[in-house]
Protein backbone atom coordinates (compact mmCIF):
# COMPACT_ATOMS: atom_id res chain seq x y z
CA UNK A 1 0.00 0.00 0.00
CA UNK A 2 1.38 3.22 -0.61
CA UNK A 3 0.05 6.75 -2.08
CA UNK A 4 -0.44 7.39 -5.51
CA UNK A 5 -1.11 10.87 -5.04
CA UNK A 6 0.09 13.55 -2.48
CA UNK A 7 0.07 17.00 -2.31
CA UNK A 8 2.15 18.66 -0.04
CA UNK A 9 1.30 22.36 1.10
CA UNK A 10 -0.13 23.21 -1.41
CA UNK A 11 -1.77 27.29 -2.20
CA UNK A 12 -3.33 29.00 -4.41
CA UNK A 13 -4.15 32.50 -4.57
CA UNK A 14 -5.79 34.37 -7.74
CA UNK A 15 -6.12 38.01 -7.20
CA UNK A 16 -4.84 38.48 -4.16
CA UNK A 17 -7.35 35.67 -2.57
CA UNK A 18 -6.71 32.50 -1.11
CA UNK A 19 -8.65 30.19 -2.53
CA UNK A 20 -7.04 27.07 -1.54
CA UNK A 21 -4.22 27.33 1.99
CA UNK A 22 -1.34 24.93 2.57
CA UNK A 23 -3.62 21.74 1.80
CA UNK A 24 -1.43 18.53 2.46
CA UNK A 25 -3.53 15.25 1.27
CA UNK A 26 -2.41 11.57 0.39
CA UNK A 27 -4.40 9.47 -1.57
CA UNK A 28 -3.46 5.56 -1.05
CA UNK A 29 -3.46 2.93 -4.29
CA UNK A 30 -6.63 1.38 -4.82
CA UNK A 31 -9.04 3.82 -2.33
CA UNK A 32 -11.95 5.54 -3.10
CA UNK A 33 -10.94 8.85 -1.58
CA UNK A 34 -14.29 11.52 -1.41
CA UNK A 35 -13.98 14.86 -1.26
CA UNK A 36 -16.47 16.72 0.57
CA UNK A 37 -17.18 20.35 2.20
CA UNK A 38 -19.81 23.18 0.91
CA UNK A 39 -19.91 25.32 -2.39
CA UNK A 40 -16.91 27.43 -2.49
CA UNK A 41 -14.40 25.44 -0.45
CA UNK A 42 -11.98 24.89 -3.02
CA UNK A 43 -12.81 21.34 -4.47
CA UNK A 44 -12.90 21.91 -8.11
CA UNK A 45 -9.97 24.31 -7.82
CA UNK A 46 -8.19 20.97 -5.87
CA UNK A 47 -8.85 19.24 -9.18
CA UNK A 48 -7.81 21.95 -11.12
CA UNK A 49 -4.56 22.41 -9.61
CA UNK A 50 -3.79 18.55 -9.62
CA UNK A 51 -4.85 17.77 -13.14
CA UNK A 52 -2.25 20.77 -14.55
CA UNK A 53 -5.24 23.13 -15.47
CA UNK A 54 -3.73 25.67 -12.99
CA UNK A 55 -0.20 25.93 -11.14
CA UNK A 56 -0.27 25.85 -7.55
CA UNK A 57 1.29 29.10 -5.74
CA UNK A 58 3.22 27.12 -3.69
CA UNK A 59 3.69 23.33 -2.55
CA UNK A 60 4.82 19.95 -4.44
CA UNK A 61 2.27 17.51 -6.00
CA UNK A 62 3.65 14.18 -6.59
CA UNK A 63 1.95 11.21 -9.03
CA UNK A 64 3.28 7.97 -8.05
CA UNK A 65 6.25 9.37 -6.74
CA UNK A 66 6.98 11.75 -9.53
CA UNK A 67 7.01 15.49 -9.38
CA UNK A 68 3.96 16.82 -11.44
CA UNK A 69 2.88 20.27 -10.51
CA UNK A 70 4.54 22.11 -13.40
CA UNK A 71 3.69 19.47 -16.09
CA UNK A 72 0.87 20.80 -18.72
CA UNK A 73 -2.50 18.98 -19.01
CA UNK A 74 -1.86 16.80 -21.42
CA UNK A 75 1.36 15.24 -19.96
CA UNK A 76 -0.64 14.93 -16.78
CA UNK A 77 -3.33 13.22 -18.70
CA UNK A 78 -0.53 10.83 -20.13
CA UNK A 79 0.77 9.46 -17.37
CA UNK A 80 -2.35 8.02 -16.20
CA UNK A 81 -4.37 10.42 -14.55
CA UNK A 82 -7.68 11.27 -15.63
CA UNK A 83 -10.63 13.51 -14.91
CA UNK A 84 -14.04 14.01 -15.70
CA UNK A 85 -15.94 17.36 -14.98
CA UNK A 86 -18.35 18.64 -12.96
CA UNK A 87 -20.10 20.74 -16.38
CA UNK A 88 -20.42 18.15 -18.45
CA UNK A 89 -17.77 18.22 -21.06
CA UNK A 90 -17.94 15.87 -24.04
CA UNK A 91 -17.47 16.98 -27.91
CA UNK A 92 -20.75 18.14 -28.24
CA UNK A 93 -21.10 18.14 -32.21
CA UNK A 94 -19.44 14.50 -32.44
CA UNK A 95 -21.48 10.90 -32.49
CA UNK A 96 -20.92 9.07 -29.12
CA UNK A 97 -18.94 6.71 -31.03
CA UNK A 98 -16.63 9.16 -31.92
CA UNK A 99 -16.54 10.90 -28.96
CA UNK A 100 -15.61 7.31 -27.40
CA UNK A 101 -13.08 6.99 -30.40
CA UNK A 102 -11.31 10.26 -29.33
CA UNK A 103 -10.56 8.89 -26.31
CA UNK A 104 -9.41 5.74 -27.64
CA UNK A 105 -7.04 7.05 -29.94
CA UNK A 106 -5.37 9.73 -27.58
CA UNK A 107 -4.69 6.66 -25.47
CA UNK A 108 -2.96 4.71 -27.48
CA UNK A 109 -1.40 7.74 -28.90
CA UNK A 110 -2.23 7.95 -32.79
CA UNK A 111 -3.01 10.84 -32.09
CA UNK A 112 -1.20 12.55 -33.88
CA UNK A 113 -0.27 10.00 -36.33
CA UNK A 114 -0.55 11.52 -40.52
CA UNK A 115 0.37 8.48 -42.29
CA UNK A 116 -2.70 6.00 -42.46
CA UNK A 117 -6.31 6.85 -42.46
CA UNK A 118 -8.42 7.07 -39.07
CA UNK A 119 -11.03 4.96 -40.60
CA UNK A 120 -10.61 0.92 -40.92
CA UNK A 121 -7.64 0.88 -37.81
CA UNK A 122 -9.73 -2.39 -36.84
CA UNK A 123 -8.19 -2.47 -33.21
CA UNK A 124 -9.44 1.55 -32.34
CA UNK A 125 -12.79 0.47 -33.64
CA UNK A 126 -12.66 -2.86 -31.68
CA UNK A 127 -11.76 -0.85 -28.82
CA UNK A 128 -14.30 1.59 -28.66
CA UNK A 129 -17.10 -0.79 -29.54
CA UNK A 130 -16.25 -2.23 -26.23
CA UNK A 131 -15.93 0.41 -24.23
CA UNK A 132 -19.77 1.89 -25.24
CA UNK A 133 -20.93 -1.45 -24.02
CA UNK A 134 -19.33 -1.31 -20.67
CA UNK A 135 -21.09 2.12 -20.38
CA UNK A 136 -24.23 0.81 -22.05
CA UNK A 137 -24.25 3.58 -24.95
CA UNK A 138 -23.64 0.85 -27.56
CA UNK A 139 -27.34 1.22 -29.00
CA UNK A 140 -27.02 4.99 -29.34
CA UNK A 141 -23.46 4.89 -30.72
CA UNK A 142 -24.64 7.40 -34.04
CA UNK A 143 -26.45 10.17 -32.05
CA UNK A 144 -25.25 13.38 -31.58
CA UNK A 145 -23.81 13.70 -28.31
CA UNK A 146 -25.03 17.36 -27.51
CA UNK A 147 -28.74 15.63 -28.34
CA UNK A 148 -27.88 12.65 -25.63
CA UNK A 149 -30.40 13.00 -22.38
CA UNK A 150 -28.50 14.38 -19.09
CA UNK A 151 -28.06 10.91 -17.47
CA UNK A 152 -26.54 9.79 -21.12
CA UNK A 153 -24.15 12.69 -21.40
CA UNK A 154 -22.70 12.10 -17.73
CA UNK A 155 -22.79 8.32 -18.41
CA UNK A 156 -20.67 9.61 -21.93
CA UNK A 157 -18.46 11.83 -19.64
CA UNK A 158 -17.46 8.75 -17.32
CA UNK A 159 -16.95 6.57 -20.22
CA UNK A 160 -14.74 8.59 -21.51
CA UNK A 161 -12.53 9.15 -18.51
CA UNK A 162 -12.41 5.32 -17.98
CA UNK A 163 -11.28 5.02 -21.62
CA UNK A 164 -8.02 6.49 -20.92
CA UNK A 165 -7.32 3.55 -18.78
CA UNK A 166 -5.91 5.86 -15.41
CA UNK A 167 -4.66 4.54 -12.79
CA UNK A 168 -5.86 7.83 -10.86
CA UNK A 169 -9.62 9.21 -11.43
CA UNK A 170 -10.76 12.62 -10.54
CA UNK A 171 -14.54 12.45 -10.56
CA UNK A 172 -16.02 15.98 -10.54
CA UNK A 173 -19.78 15.73 -8.84
CA UNK A 174 -21.00 12.65 -11.34
CA UNK A 175 -24.07 12.67 -9.98
CA UNK A 176 -24.93 16.39 -9.52
CA UNK A 177 -28.06 16.98 -10.98
CA UNK A 178 -29.62 13.76 -11.49
CA UNK A 179 -32.48 12.36 -10.92
CA UNK A 180 -32.45 9.63 -8.00
CA UNK A 181 -32.94 6.75 -10.38
CA UNK A 182 -30.49 8.27 -12.37
CA UNK A 183 -28.17 8.85 -9.51
CA UNK A 184 -27.95 5.24 -8.49
CA UNK A 185 -27.07 3.68 -12.15
CA UNK A 186 -24.12 5.95 -12.17
CA UNK A 187 -23.11 4.87 -9.22
CA UNK A 188 -23.67 1.34 -10.28
CA UNK A 189 -21.69 2.63 -13.34
CA UNK A 190 -19.00 4.26 -11.38
CA UNK A 191 -18.28 0.99 -9.40
CA UNK A 192 -18.32 -1.37 -12.21
CA UNK A 193 -15.91 0.34 -14.24
CA UNK A 194 -13.71 1.67 -11.76
CA UNK A 195 -12.46 -1.82 -10.46
CA UNK A 196 -9.64 -1.67 -9.15
CA UNK A 197 -8.86 1.89 -9.95
CA UNK A 198 -8.09 4.85 -7.11
CA UNK A 199 -10.42 7.45 -7.15
CA UNK A 200 -11.00 10.49 -5.80
CA UNK A 201 -14.72 12.28 -6.12
CA UNK A 202 -16.01 15.00 -5.22
CA UNK A 203 -19.52 14.58 -4.00
CA UNK A 204 -22.57 16.56 -2.61
CA UNK A 205 -24.56 13.47 -1.95
CA UNK A 206 -24.05 12.22 1.11
CA UNK A 207 -25.58 8.93 0.61
CA UNK A 208 -23.64 8.43 -2.47
CA UNK A 209 -20.12 9.45 -0.50
CA UNK A 210 -21.14 7.45 2.24
CA UNK A 211 -22.09 4.09 0.09
CA UNK A 212 -18.38 4.91 -2.08
CA UNK A 213 -15.76 6.29 0.12
CA UNK A 214 -13.07 4.40 2.13
CA UNK A 215 -11.57 7.47 3.36
CA UNK A 216 -13.54 10.62 3.45
CA UNK A 217 -11.20 14.20 3.34
CA UNK A 218 -13.54 17.60 4.04
CA UNK A 219 -12.60 20.88 2.94
CA UNK A 220 -13.64 24.18 4.31
CA UNK A 221 -12.62 27.79 3.33
CA UNK A 222 -9.59 25.98 0.99
CA UNK A 223 -8.46 24.10 3.80
CA UNK A 224 -8.56 20.66 4.65
CA UNK A 225 -10.50 20.04 7.97
CA UNK A 226 -10.30 16.52 8.46
CA UNK A 227 -9.49 13.01 7.19
CA UNK A 228 -10.38 9.78 8.31
CA UNK A 229 -12.81 6.88 7.46
CA UNK A 230 -16.82 7.25 7.15
CA UNK A 231 -17.04 6.32 10.50
CA UNK A 232 -14.43 9.10 11.92
CA UNK A 233 -16.05 11.51 9.91
CA UNK A 234 -19.25 11.49 10.86
CA UNK A 235 -18.03 11.49 14.80
CA UNK A 236 -15.96 14.64 13.98
CA UNK A 237 -16.98 17.22 16.17
CA UNK A 238 -15.71 19.91 14.08
CA UNK A 239 -16.87 18.92 10.52
CA UNK A 240 -20.41 18.75 12.46
CA UNK A 241 -20.10 22.50 12.88
CA UNK A 242 -18.66 23.04 9.67
CA UNK A 243 -20.06 20.85 6.95
CA UNK A 244 -22.52 17.69 7.87
CA UNK A 245 -25.00 19.56 10.66
CA UNK A 246 -27.79 17.87 11.03
CA UNK A 247 -27.15 15.91 8.73
CA UNK A 248 -26.86 12.40 11.21
CA UNK A 249 -28.27 13.94 13.97
CA UNK B 1 -24.93 4.27 -52.38
CA UNK B 2 -24.50 7.88 -51.52
CA UNK B 3 -20.81 7.36 -51.45
CA UNK B 4 -20.29 5.92 -54.52
CA UNK B 5 -22.54 9.18 -55.73
CA UNK B 6 -19.87 11.29 -54.29
CA UNK B 7 -17.13 9.82 -56.13
CA UNK B 8 -18.63 10.12 -59.48
CA UNK B 9 -19.67 13.74 -58.84
CA UNK B 10 -15.76 13.90 -58.10
CA UNK B 11 -14.90 11.62 -61.49
CA UNK B 12 -17.44 13.51 -63.79
CA UNK B 13 -15.38 17.02 -62.58
CA UNK B 14 -12.28 15.64 -63.24
CA UNK B 15 -12.92 14.39 -66.40
CA UNK B 16 -14.96 17.86 -67.19
CA UNK B 17 -11.42 19.75 -66.27
CA UNK B 18 -9.39 17.22 -68.90
CA UNK B 19 -11.11 17.42 -71.32
CA UNK B 20 -12.32 21.75 -71.85
CA UNK B 21 -8.85 22.31 -73.35
CA UNK B 22 -10.44 20.63 -76.18
CA UNK B 23 -13.68 23.03 -76.90
CA UNK B 24 -12.77 26.30 -74.41
CA UNK B 25 -10.81 28.85 -75.88
CA UNK B 26 -7.23 29.81 -74.23
CA UNK B 27 -8.35 32.75 -72.27
CA UNK B 28 -11.27 30.59 -70.64
CA UNK B 29 -8.60 27.60 -69.67
CA UNK B 30 -6.49 30.99 -67.68
CA UNK B 31 -9.30 31.28 -65.46
CA UNK B 32 -9.99 27.81 -64.99
CA UNK B 33 -6.33 27.33 -64.01
CA UNK B 34 -6.85 30.19 -61.82
CA UNK B 35 -9.72 28.44 -60.45
CA UNK B 36 -7.94 25.72 -59.32
CA UNK B 37 -4.96 27.53 -57.74
CA UNK B 38 -7.21 29.55 -55.95
CA UNK B 39 -8.76 26.31 -54.80
CA UNK B 40 -5.52 24.68 -53.51
CA UNK B 41 -5.03 27.85 -51.60
CA UNK B 42 -8.32 27.46 -50.20
CA UNK B 43 -8.11 23.98 -49.21
CA UNK B 44 -4.80 24.85 -47.73
CA UNK B 45 -7.03 27.39 -45.55
CA UNK B 46 -10.25 24.82 -45.30
CA UNK B 47 -7.13 22.99 -43.20
CA UNK B 48 -7.21 25.79 -40.54
CA UNK B 49 -10.50 27.25 -40.32
CA UNK B 50 -13.07 24.81 -41.60
CA UNK B 51 -11.12 21.59 -39.87
CA UNK B 52 -9.68 23.28 -36.76
CA UNK B 53 -11.67 26.19 -36.82
CA UNK B 54 -8.04 28.55 -36.39
CA UNK B 55 -9.22 31.94 -38.06
CA UNK B 56 -5.78 33.40 -39.98
CA UNK B 57 -5.71 36.92 -41.52
CA UNK B 58 -2.49 36.37 -42.67
CA UNK B 59 -2.62 33.61 -45.06
CA UNK B 60 -0.47 35.39 -48.20
CA UNK B 61 2.23 34.71 -46.43
CA UNK B 62 2.77 31.42 -47.37
CA UNK B 63 1.49 32.15 -50.84
CA UNK B 64 3.63 34.68 -51.20
CA UNK B 65 6.79 32.99 -49.90
CA UNK B 66 5.80 30.10 -52.01
CA UNK B 67 5.68 32.54 -55.21
CA UNK B 68 8.61 34.66 -54.14
CA UNK B 69 10.72 31.68 -53.78
CA UNK B 70 9.90 29.89 -56.68
CA UNK B 71 10.35 33.24 -59.06
CA UNK B 72 14.22 33.53 -57.58
CA UNK B 73 14.75 29.78 -58.07
CA UNK B 74 13.82 30.23 -62.30
CA UNK B 75 15.72 33.48 -61.93
CA UNK B 76 18.93 32.63 -60.27
CA UNK B 77 19.22 28.88 -60.74
CA UNK B 78 17.97 28.16 -64.40
CA UNK B 79 19.39 24.82 -64.03
CA UNK B 80 17.16 23.84 -61.59
CA UNK B 81 13.70 21.65 -63.36
CA UNK B 82 10.89 23.66 -63.16
CA UNK B 83 9.57 21.01 -60.59
CA UNK B 84 11.86 21.19 -58.07
CA UNK B 85 11.53 25.89 -57.79
CA UNK B 86 8.22 24.24 -57.06
CA UNK B 87 8.61 21.98 -54.62
CA UNK B 88 11.17 24.55 -53.10
CA UNK B 89 8.85 26.93 -53.14
CA UNK B 90 6.32 24.55 -51.37
CA UNK B 91 9.07 23.54 -48.90
CA UNK B 92 9.93 27.56 -48.19
CA UNK B 93 6.00 27.81 -47.49
CA UNK B 94 6.19 25.11 -44.66
CA UNK B 95 8.98 26.37 -42.56
CA UNK B 96 7.36 29.64 -42.87
CA UNK B 97 4.14 28.46 -41.43
CA UNK B 98 6.43 26.65 -38.80
CA UNK B 99 8.04 29.56 -37.84
CA UNK B 100 4.65 31.35 -37.40
CA UNK B 101 3.25 28.33 -35.34
CA UNK B 102 6.13 28.37 -33.02
CA UNK B 103 5.68 32.00 -32.73
CA UNK B 104 1.41 32.11 -32.40
CA UNK B 105 -0.15 28.82 -32.02
CA UNK B 106 -0.42 29.70 -27.81
CA UNK B 107 -2.41 32.62 -28.66
CA UNK B 108 -6.19 32.45 -28.44
CA UNK B 109 -8.55 32.98 -31.56
CA UNK B 110 -8.17 36.97 -32.39
CA UNK B 111 -4.84 37.15 -31.18
CA UNK B 112 -3.48 34.43 -33.10
CA UNK B 113 -5.22 36.07 -36.21
CA UNK B 114 -3.76 39.59 -35.93
CA UNK B 115 -0.87 37.30 -35.55
CA UNK B 116 -0.63 35.97 -38.76
CA UNK B 117 -1.68 39.43 -39.94
CA UNK B 118 1.24 41.24 -38.69
CA UNK B 119 3.47 38.30 -40.08
CA UNK B 120 2.22 38.23 -43.69
CA UNK B 121 2.24 42.38 -43.50
CA UNK B 122 6.08 41.44 -42.33
CA UNK B 123 7.25 39.86 -45.63
CA UNK B 124 5.25 42.67 -47.56
CA UNK B 125 7.31 45.30 -46.32
CA UNK B 126 10.52 43.14 -47.06
CA UNK B 127 8.99 42.48 -50.11
CA UNK B 128 8.33 45.95 -50.99
CA UNK B 129 11.48 47.21 -49.57
CA UNK B 130 14.57 44.58 -50.85
CA UNK B 131 14.82 45.88 -53.92
CA UNK B 132 17.86 43.73 -54.07
CA UNK B 133 16.09 40.68 -54.21
CA UNK B 134 12.75 41.04 -54.49
CA UNK B 135 12.75 44.08 -57.42
CA UNK B 136 10.96 46.05 -55.23
CA UNK B 137 7.17 47.27 -56.46
CA UNK B 138 8.51 46.37 -60.11
CA UNK B 139 8.81 42.47 -59.11
CA UNK B 140 10.26 40.09 -60.79
CA UNK B 141 9.86 38.62 -64.40
CA UNK B 142 11.71 36.60 -66.65
CA UNK B 143 11.18 32.81 -66.47
CA UNK B 144 8.46 32.53 -69.33
CA UNK B 145 11.44 30.91 -71.84
CA UNK B 146 11.67 28.11 -69.43
CA UNK B 147 10.80 24.49 -69.96
CA UNK B 148 9.75 21.26 -68.59
CA UNK B 149 11.38 18.11 -69.58
CA UNK B 150 8.56 15.29 -69.58
CA UNK B 151 8.49 11.67 -70.10
CA UNK B 152 7.36 10.70 -73.41
CA UNK B 153 6.66 13.97 -74.89
CA UNK B 154 10.08 15.61 -74.22
CA UNK B 155 10.60 19.17 -72.77
CA UNK B 156 7.82 21.46 -73.26
CA UNK B 157 7.65 25.39 -72.10
CA UNK B 158 5.66 27.10 -69.67
CA UNK B 159 4.44 29.57 -71.49
CA UNK B 160 2.66 27.07 -73.68
CA UNK B 161 -1.19 27.17 -72.06
CA UNK B 162 -1.45 23.61 -72.73
CA UNK B 163 0.76 22.11 -70.64
CA UNK B 164 0.63 24.64 -67.61
CA UNK B 165 -3.41 23.73 -67.58
CA UNK B 166 -2.77 20.33 -67.42
CA UNK B 167 -0.07 21.11 -64.70
CA UNK B 168 -1.82 22.87 -62.85
CA UNK B 169 -4.59 20.38 -62.82
CA UNK B 170 -2.28 17.23 -61.77
CA UNK B 171 -1.25 19.78 -58.80
CA UNK B 172 -4.40 20.64 -57.54
CA UNK B 173 -5.76 17.05 -58.11
CA UNK B 174 -3.36 16.17 -56.13
CA UNK B 175 -2.92 18.83 -53.39
CA UNK B 176 -6.95 18.46 -52.77
CA UNK B 177 -6.51 15.00 -52.31
CA UNK B 178 -3.45 15.36 -49.49
CA UNK B 179 -5.65 17.55 -47.89
CA UNK B 180 -8.70 14.95 -47.82
CA UNK B 181 -6.78 12.40 -47.03
CA UNK B 182 -5.52 14.63 -43.92
CA UNK B 183 -8.61 15.72 -42.62
CA UNK B 184 -9.33 11.83 -42.42
CA UNK B 185 -6.20 10.98 -40.63
CA UNK B 186 -6.03 10.24 -37.28
CA UNK B 187 -4.27 14.00 -36.81
CA UNK B 188 -6.95 15.65 -38.61
CA UNK B 189 -9.90 13.71 -36.12
CA UNK B 190 -7.83 15.66 -33.32
CA UNK B 191 -7.98 18.52 -35.33
CA UNK B 192 -11.53 18.04 -35.19
CA UNK B 193 -11.92 17.71 -31.78
CA UNK B 194 -10.06 21.23 -31.03
CA UNK B 195 -12.68 22.52 -32.89
CA UNK B 196 -15.07 20.92 -30.80
CA UNK B 197 -13.52 21.10 -27.26
CA UNK B 198 -9.81 21.29 -26.95
CA UNK B 199 -10.15 21.68 -22.90
CA UNK B 200 -11.45 18.56 -23.24
CA UNK B 201 -8.71 17.13 -25.95
CA UNK B 202 -5.94 18.25 -23.58
CA UNK B 203 -7.26 16.21 -20.61
CA UNK B 204 -7.33 12.90 -23.26
CA UNK B 205 -4.08 13.78 -23.19
CA UNK B 206 -3.30 15.38 -26.82
CA UNK B 207 -0.35 17.75 -26.79
CA UNK B 208 -2.67 20.34 -28.63
CA UNK B 209 0.40 22.57 -29.32
CA UNK B 210 2.52 20.29 -31.17
CA UNK B 211 -0.74 19.05 -33.21
CA UNK B 212 -1.55 22.90 -34.42
CA UNK B 213 2.17 22.52 -35.34
CA UNK B 214 2.22 20.20 -37.52
CA UNK B 215 -1.22 21.73 -38.91
CA UNK B 216 0.39 24.95 -39.56
CA UNK B 217 2.98 23.62 -41.53
CA UNK B 218 1.41 21.09 -43.40
CA UNK B 219 -1.77 23.91 -44.51
CA UNK B 220 1.54 26.31 -45.37
CA UNK B 221 3.07 23.86 -47.34
CA UNK B 222 0.05 23.53 -49.53
CA UNK B 223 -0.42 27.43 -49.47
CA UNK B 224 2.60 27.84 -51.04
CA UNK B 225 2.49 25.01 -53.55
CA UNK B 226 -0.26 27.41 -55.01
CA UNK B 227 1.71 30.58 -55.10
CA UNK B 228 4.42 28.38 -56.91
CA UNK B 229 2.09 27.59 -59.16
CA UNK B 230 0.58 31.08 -59.72
CA UNK B 231 3.55 32.48 -60.24
CA UNK B 232 4.36 29.94 -63.67
CA UNK B 233 0.96 31.30 -64.50
CA UNK B 234 1.35 34.92 -64.25
CA UNK B 235 4.83 34.95 -65.32
CA UNK B 236 5.59 37.92 -62.77
CA UNK B 237 5.37 38.08 -59.28
CA UNK B 238 5.00 41.24 -57.19
CA UNK B 239 4.60 42.58 -53.98
CA UNK B 240 0.87 42.03 -54.46
CA UNK B 241 1.25 38.36 -53.59
CA UNK B 242 1.73 39.52 -49.62
CA UNK B 243 -0.66 42.50 -49.40
CA UNK B 244 -3.80 41.56 -47.43
CA UNK B 245 -5.77 41.59 -50.74
CA UNK B 246 -4.48 37.90 -50.54
CA UNK B 247 -5.25 37.07 -47.47
CA UNK B 248 -8.87 38.02 -47.50
CA UNK B 249 -9.38 36.43 -50.76
CA UNK B 250 -8.96 33.25 -49.33
CA UNK B 251 -11.83 34.51 -46.39
CA UNK B 252 -13.95 35.68 -49.07
CA UNK B 253 -13.90 32.17 -50.72
CA UNK B 254 -14.31 30.63 -47.65
CA UNK B 255 -17.45 32.06 -46.97
CA UNK B 256 -18.98 31.87 -50.42
CA UNK B 257 -18.37 28.54 -51.00
CA UNK B 258 -18.86 27.39 -47.25
CA UNK B 259 -16.02 26.60 -44.60
CA UNK B 260 -17.55 23.71 -42.78
CA UNK B 261 -17.26 21.43 -45.73
CA UNK B 262 -14.44 19.82 -47.63
CA UNK B 263 -16.20 20.42 -51.06
CA UNK B 264 -17.18 24.48 -49.93
CA UNK B 265 -13.42 26.54 -50.75
CA UNK B 266 -13.58 24.42 -54.05
CA UNK B 267 -16.90 26.26 -55.27
CA UNK B 268 -16.15 29.10 -53.90
CA UNK B 269 -13.17 29.12 -55.78
CA UNK B 270 -15.09 28.78 -59.03
CA UNK B 271 -17.92 31.14 -58.21
CA UNK B 272 -14.96 34.04 -56.91
CA UNK B 273 -13.05 33.37 -59.65
CA UNK B 274 -15.99 34.34 -62.78
CA UNK B 275 -17.96 36.56 -60.38
CA UNK B 276 -15.05 38.67 -60.18
CA UNK B 277 -14.12 38.48 -63.93
CA UNK B 278 -17.32 38.85 -65.31
CA UNK B 279 -18.09 41.91 -62.24
CA UNK B 280 -15.20 43.44 -63.64
CA UNK B 281 -16.58 43.56 -67.56
CA UNK B 282 -19.23 45.21 -66.08
CA UNK B 283 -18.12 47.49 -63.43
CA UNK B 284 -15.05 49.22 -62.39
CA UNK B 285 -16.26 48.53 -59.11
CA UNK B 286 -16.48 45.46 -58.78
CA UNK B 287 -15.72 44.95 -54.88
CA UNK B 288 -18.68 46.70 -54.31
CA UNK B 289 -20.91 44.14 -56.25
CA UNK B 290 -18.77 41.70 -54.39
CA UNK B 291 -19.34 43.21 -51.44
CA UNK B 292 -23.45 42.75 -51.44
CA UNK B 293 -22.71 39.35 -52.17
CA UNK B 294 -20.82 38.75 -49.59
CA UNK B 295 -23.05 40.11 -46.93
CA UNK B 296 -26.18 38.14 -48.58
CA UNK B 297 -24.17 34.80 -47.74
CA UNK B 298 -23.16 35.60 -44.30
CA UNK B 299 -26.57 36.37 -43.94
CA UNK B 300 -28.78 34.02 -45.77
CA UNK B 301 -26.71 30.81 -45.97
CA UNK B 302 -23.81 31.01 -43.07
CA UNK B 303 -23.14 27.20 -44.41
CA UNK B 304 -22.44 29.09 -47.99
CA UNK B 305 -23.91 27.85 -51.09
CA UNK B 306 -22.25 24.22 -50.96
CA UNK B 307 -25.61 23.92 -48.82
CA UNK B 308 -27.37 24.47 -52.29
CA UNK B 309 -25.69 21.67 -53.60
CA UNK B 310 -26.01 19.47 -50.19
CA UNK B 311 -29.60 19.96 -50.48
CA UNK B 312 -29.82 19.13 -54.08
CA UNK B 313 -27.42 15.96 -53.73
CA UNK B 314 -29.69 14.41 -50.62
CA UNK B 315 -32.57 14.99 -52.66
CA UNK B 316 -31.06 12.73 -55.62
CA UNK B 317 -30.09 10.67 -53.47
CA UNK B 318 -33.24 10.14 -51.81
CA UNK B 319 -34.88 9.18 -55.01
CA UNK B 320 -32.05 7.15 -56.19
CA UNK B 321 -32.59 4.96 -53.22
CA UNK B 322 -36.47 4.97 -53.45
CA UNK B 323 -36.23 3.71 -57.15
CA UNK B 324 -33.75 0.85 -56.13
CA UNK B 325 -36.13 -0.16 -53.00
Amino acid sequence: MHNILELEDISKHIQGSQIINQVSLSVIEGEIHALIGPNGAGKTTLFNLITGKFRPSDGKIFFQGKRIDHASIHQIARKGLARSFQITNIFTGMSVYENMRNAIVARYKYDLKIWRLLKGMRFIDETTQQFLNRINLADLSQEKAGTLSYGHQRALEMGITMALDPQLVLLDEPTAGMTAEETSAIVDLIRQITKNKTLVIVEHDMDVVFKLAHRISVLHHGEILATGTPKEIKQNRQVKEAYLGGFFE
Amino acid sequence: MRRNLTILLWATVVLLALLCPFFLPRYQLYLLAEVMLYAIYAISYYLLLGQTGILSFGHAAYFGLGAYTTALCLIHLPVMPVLASIFAGSLCGLLGGLLVGAFLLRLSKFYLALGTLAFAQLLWAIAWTWRGLTGGDDGLIGWAGHKIAFPFLGSLGISNMLVLYYLILCFSVGAILLCWFFTRTPLGNTLACLKSNSDRAQFLGTNIYQAKFILFGYSAFIAALSGSLYTLLTKMVSPKVFDMETSFDVVVISVIGGYTKFAGPILGSFLYVYLREYLAEVTARWQLIMGIIFISIVLYYPDGLIQLFESGFKRINRSLRQSNA
